[in-house]
């Protein structure tokens, strides 16, 4: 295939995993961008805080390594590389 | 190339579980040890050996033990050196990210933003936690397959040629020449404070510290004495953490307090804001600032006139024979600003300074409150809340972005041995900085709890020793001032720096002194991992990369080690040399440094793995017009890196703060860089290279050396 014939996110689909990464990162926008724009709206108490105060705090960085931790998990395997044998490049 | 002279990475599994339970062992005698030394010294000060030998042993031994890690993973191997043999199994590497990535900022500084900013404070906590997923779902596994050894090293094999190499070199040693300065910045504070050293002398016990570790083991000996930080810099911030949220609210789990003494804080500020007394000192601060806005409508005349007044008043005691009169007026007249633009920055950042005291509580926001200002008010609110969102959602975005493109932390994914392990590595490191980042907002909130119950209110001959203590070591980070004159202290009346209030935070919570210093040690032990990480990046980067790729094509690898640590020294000197000038703050340090990365290195990196069609020119454009961009904004903007050459400081451009440049650099460098890229020819190689990059099996990435 030539890979003049489609855009970066095609490529990016493409990635071993790659569907999975991008659908992980929309899940990760929507928890990193969504609270802080609607942060005033979003004002109703969650274990005593108001619901983006504690998304902030904890909710997120908590998400974020499921996250990761789900792409590790699923991520299909491909071994490498030049180097790792102790061999350099 | 031959490279490995000596064993390195253990390859079998039994070999890797008998690595595994080395490792184990080492590193649980270290905590027992921590643990019987904490014990040991809350039992001497009991006893009552004087505090300045239990400060001083407390940051000179673990500075030794780190110096002796160090030495004992001596290396000139440059397998070793430059990616500690790429034997770090995920779990350790994770520590030693969690070390390398978690510096005084983290430990420090965030704490303090949480405190000063409430909400805003979390533009970090996002930014710096965030950026992580892009980093595992992009970039690490991508790089430890390359296999390489820098990161210029990835842009120079990705995209051929020696111009992103060179722009990645420039782009890594300004980044981490500006984070070592905050570090070193931090270790002097800590120093200073806890023993008799001055700032300069604490500042060149920490470099030496630094300096055995990387200087004699390269990336290995930083990679075992970064678990080493990790782990006491984890403990004796979770123990602050702790200790707050039983003694404020009787539950153990900071995390589970949060929401009690977020409550009691919105209370007692609700209270402050309705007090009289706190309401004359916002009217004094108006007053001075209306003072300063008067004399700016015409600087000259007000110097003048001022000039003249100071004049007059020193010929008149000039005749009386008191001599401290006459030397307190030379100096009132001396202390004038030399000439008008001196005047007019001076009361143009004062008239700042007093508009911002001149706030309910202090100028600090309402804790529970997101950003300033009022969505539903007048005009002036709504303006105020339009711009404390964006300033918020553009620094977030700067954030993540850069902690997706910064150096040092991704040269860590190289030490792994295998793509797996890197993968694994990030959820670990993740993991690990998370620990630490879900209780700073606690013990922000439990401070904001103390600050306001316990010591705002006092009469000024009851302040705790804490506050007389620093204020004499810092006037300018601590300071308290009885404006209204009714010797009671009110919150308007305490200025804390941000970047302090961890260091005073046992001593605002009454605890052993012992705890101060564990914290001490804790923050020292951010500062110095996160120093050392940065040093060896930069080092490496300017001998790999300059040195060796550019420079001298032929020289042995072992040249490569002696080249590196010979620009690790001069790295160190010249970062010492920057700091011995004090710079303004941790935080306003650092944060232009993750603006430049997201505008060069993260689109670099992105592109390079995910699209294939990204090419050399599209690249070195990509990444100059991002750096520019960014650079520009930052230079014309103001703030700490404003340059006077370009004018005075012009109008915020959609109103993004010059520390988030890179909202504006990152678009840039994303859009010229896919723009030049289609314009120009297509390079066949590199296309290869990337599709091996993603799909092929090992040992099969092509040699792209040009």
């Amino acid at each position: 295939m030539n890979a003049n014939e489609h855009g970066v996110g095609d490529d990016a689909a493409r990635l071993p995993g790659g569907r999975l990464a991008l659908a992980l990162t929309a899940v990760w926008g929507a928890i990193t961008f969504v609270p802080p724009l609607f942060a005033r709206e979003l004002g109703f108490e969650v274990f005593g805080l108001p619901f983006a105060l504690w998304v902030a705090a904890q909710g997120a960085p908590i998400v974020y390594v499921l996250l990761v931790w789900i792409c590790e998990r699923r991520s299909p395997d491909f071994e490498s590389s030049p180097g790792d044998d102790g061999d350099g490049h | 190339m031959a490279m490995a002279t000596e064993p390195i990475a253990p390859r079998s599994d039994t070999a890797q579980g008998a690595w595994r339970a080395v490792l184990r062992r080492r590193y649980a005698l270290y905590l027992l040890a921590l643990a019987a030394f904490t014990s040991v010294m809350l039992v001497l000060e009991r006893v009552g050996l004087p505090r300045v030998w239990i400060a001083t042993l407390f940051l000179l031994l673990p500075v030794a033990l780190y110096a002796s890690i160090g030495w004992a993973c001596r290396t000139s191997n440059p397998m070793q050196y430059f990616v500690a043999g790429r034997s770090v199994p995920a779990v350790y590497n994770g520590m030693a990210i969690g070390a390398d990535w978690m510096s005084v900022a983290s430990y420090m500084g965030l704490t303090g933003l949480l405190y000063t900013y409430g909400y805003g404070g979390m533009a970090f906590v996002l930014g710096w936690t965030g950026g992580f997923c892009l980093i595992a779902f992009f970039i690490a596994p991508y790089l430890r397959k390359a296999g390489l050894f820098t990161i210029p090293d990835f842009l120079g094999a990705r995209y051929g040629g020696q111009l992103p190499r060179l722009i990645g070199l420039i782009v890594t040693s300004i980044c981490s020449l500006m984070y070592v300065v905050a570090q070193i910045y931090g270790i002097g504070l800590i120093t200073s404070r806890l023993t008799g050293f001055g700032f300069e002398m604490g500042i060149f016990v920490g470099l030496g510290g630094m300096l055995v570790c990387s200087f004699v083991g390269g990336m290995r000996a930083v990679t075992w004495t970064q678990v080493a930080q990790y782990l006491i810099l984890l403990i004796a911030f979770i123990a602050l953490a702790v200790w707050f949220a039983f003694k404020q609210t009787g539950v153990w789990l900071p995390q589970a307090a949060m929401g009690q003494q977020l409550q009691q804080v919105t209370q007692r500020e609700r209270e402050l804001v309705a007090d009289p007394r706190e309401q004359q000192v916002v009217a004094h601060y108006r007053r001075e600032a209306e003072r300063h806005i008067e004399r700016l409508r015409d600087v000259d005349a007000a110097l003048a006139l001022e000039r003249k007044a100071a004049k007059q008043h020193l010929d008149q005691v000039a005749q009386s024979s008191d001599l401290g009169e006459v030397r307190a007026a030379r100096k009132a007249l001396q202390a004038l600003p030399k000439d008008a633009p001196t005047a007019r920055e001076e009361w143009t950042r004062a008239r700042d300074d007093m508009l911002a005291r001149a706030q309910p509580l202090g100028g600090l926001l309402p804790q529970a409150q997101p950003f300033a200002g009022d969505p539903d008010g007048d005009a002036a609110a709504r303006e105020r809340f339009q711009v404390s969102r964006t300033e918020f959602l553009a620094l977030m975005f700067c954030l993540i972005a850069g902690t997706a493109g910064m150096p040092h932390l991704l040269a860590r994914f190289y030490t792994t041995p295998t793509v797996r392990d890197a993968r694994r590595s990030v959820t670990w490191a993740l993991l690990f900085i998370v620990l630490l980042y879900i209780s700073a907002p606690s013990l922000a909130f439990a401070l904001k709890h103390e600050v306001l119950h316990a010591v705002v209110g006092l009469h000024f001959e009851d302040l705790p020793r804490w506050i007389f203590d620093w204020s004499k070591l810092y006037p300018t980070l601590v300071s308290v001032h009885d404006v209204n004159g009714d010797g009671v202290l009110q919150l308007g009346e305490l200025r804390i720096a941000s970047d302090v209030l961890v260091l005073a935070a046992p001593e605002i919570g009454g605890m052993p002194f012992v705890l101060s210093c564990l914290v001490a040690a804790g923050g020292l032990a951010a500062a110095l991992s996160t120093a050392d990480g940065l040093l060896l990046t930069t080092a490496n980067a300017l001998s790999h990369d300059l040195f060796f790729k550019v420079m001298r094509r032929d020289a042995p690898l072992t040249t490569q080690v002696a080249f590196s640590k010979v620009a690790l020294l001069l790295v160190a000197v010249i970062a010492a040399y920057i700091t011995l000038q004090r710079p303004s703050g941790i935080v306003s340090l650092i944060t232009p440094v993750f603006s430049i990365a997201a505008a060069t290195i993260f689109p670099a990196l992105l592109l390079g793995v995910v699209w294939r069609r990204a090419n050399y020119w599209g690249i070195v454009a990509g990444m100059s017009v991002g750096a520019l961009t960014t650079l520009l904004y930052m230079l014309m903007q103001g703030g700490p890196l404003h340059w006077a050459v370009l004018g005075a400081p012009r109008e915020r451009w959609l109103h993004i703060p010059p520390e988030a440049a890179g909202v504006l650099g990152l678009p840039a460098a994303l859009l010229s860089a896919v723009v030049v890229s289609l314009l120009t020819p297509q390079d066949r190689a590199a296309q290869a290279w990337v599709a091996t990059l993603q799909h092929g099996g090992p040992h099969s990435l092509p040699q792209r050396d040009v």
